[in-house]
């Protein structure tokens, strides 16, 4: 499933679903991603600061911050931008 | 911007899963061709005058490559209407609600982006088959044809079998065409996912640029 999408494709996914607070297994599940790597890009994510872990007693949670927003912004304009130009057919 | 973004991912996905399906149908045609070749060699009485040795092996070469053109080609066409099916369903339940939120067209780009990343060689596969497939029907147009024209002097009279061949070069030829004619169809597609597979991977360095800065 990895290898399907890239790190940057999976940054973005993680970030707009914890857009709102989400446990580990809620977004390993949602992205589709096994625990080891799942820890890879939440580690990765909250060392740059583009995600915040927050514990709420036994329940740990991630949110999205304002740097995150940054990135989704781009990545969603540089998706979207591919579309400028299709293949010009209709069936 | 995500308003004609929504309507030019729209329009593509529905060309795409179209093309998808005529590529499906196009295969079924050239197995049962392929088949129906193959039985009419061996069946008894099918043919007026005993074929040739050499007329029969090729009928089973080219029996046998339709047979082979049309399984490899339903397989490929269907792996392909599977990753696309679920995207569409997404697409027209978002449709219906109204407005599409940028992320959710977003994510449907990315579904489209990965699944074609994960298909690309088989899709490429998949046009080159296509032409192939296009012209096993043309070839077997001609043959027809041929075949006919051979059998006129013989024939005493436009009897039935005379008629059915002549009336099998046209099709067989006309569906070759087709085939052929969204064959490049699919290759234009091909080619355009390319380029966006391109362009988005030297976005990549943009976006490894904005997870790094501080």
């Amino acid at each position: 499933m990895a290898e399907r999408r890239t790190a940057y494709e999976i940054y973005w996914e993680i970030l707009v679903y914890c857009r709102t607070p989400r446990t580990f297994t809620s977004i390993i599940g949602r992205c589709d991603l096994n625990s080891k790597t799942g820890q890879e890009y939440l580690g990765f994510l909250v060392g740059r600061d583009f995600l915040s872990l927050e514990k709420d007693g036994e329940r740990s949670t991630y949110l999205a911050t304002d740097r995150a927003a940054e990135y989704t912004a781009l990545f969603t304009r540089l998706y979207q931008g591919l579309f400028d130009k299709g293949p010009e057919f209709r069936v | 911007m995500t308003d004609h973004t929504v309507q030019q991912f729209g329009k593509e996905l529905r060309s795409f899963f179209v093309l998808v399906l005529l590529n499906m149908t196009f295969g079924a045609l050239a197995l049962a061709f392929g088949m129906q070749i193959i039985i009419a060699t061996f069946l008894p009485g099918a043919a007026e005058t005993p074929l040739s040795p050499v007329i029969v092996a090729i009928r089973i070469i080219t029996g046998i490559s339709g047979v082979c053109i049309g399984f490899f080609w339903i397989l490929s066409g269907a792996k392909i209407h599977r990753g696309l099916r679920g995207i569409r369903h997404e697409y027209r339940d978002s449709t219906s609600d109204g407005p599409v939120p940028a992320e959710t067209l977003t994510g449907w780009i990315v579904a489209m982006v990965s699944h074609y990343r994960e298909n690309r060689i088989l899709i490429w596969r998949m046009t080159l088959i296509s032409i192939a497939g296009g012209l096993f029907f043309l070839v077997l147009g001609i043959a027809n044809l041929i075949q006919g024209i051979l059998a006129l002097p013989s024939a005493t009279g436009p009897g039935f079998g005379v008629i059915a061949i002549f009336g099998a070069a046209p099709l067989n030829a006309g569906i070759g065409l087709v085939t052929i004619y969204f064959a490049l169809k699919f290759r234009r597609y091909a080619g355009t996912w390319n380029l966006r597979l391109k362009l988005a991977g030297e976005g990549e360095e943009t976006l490894k640029k904005a997870l790094e800065s501080r």
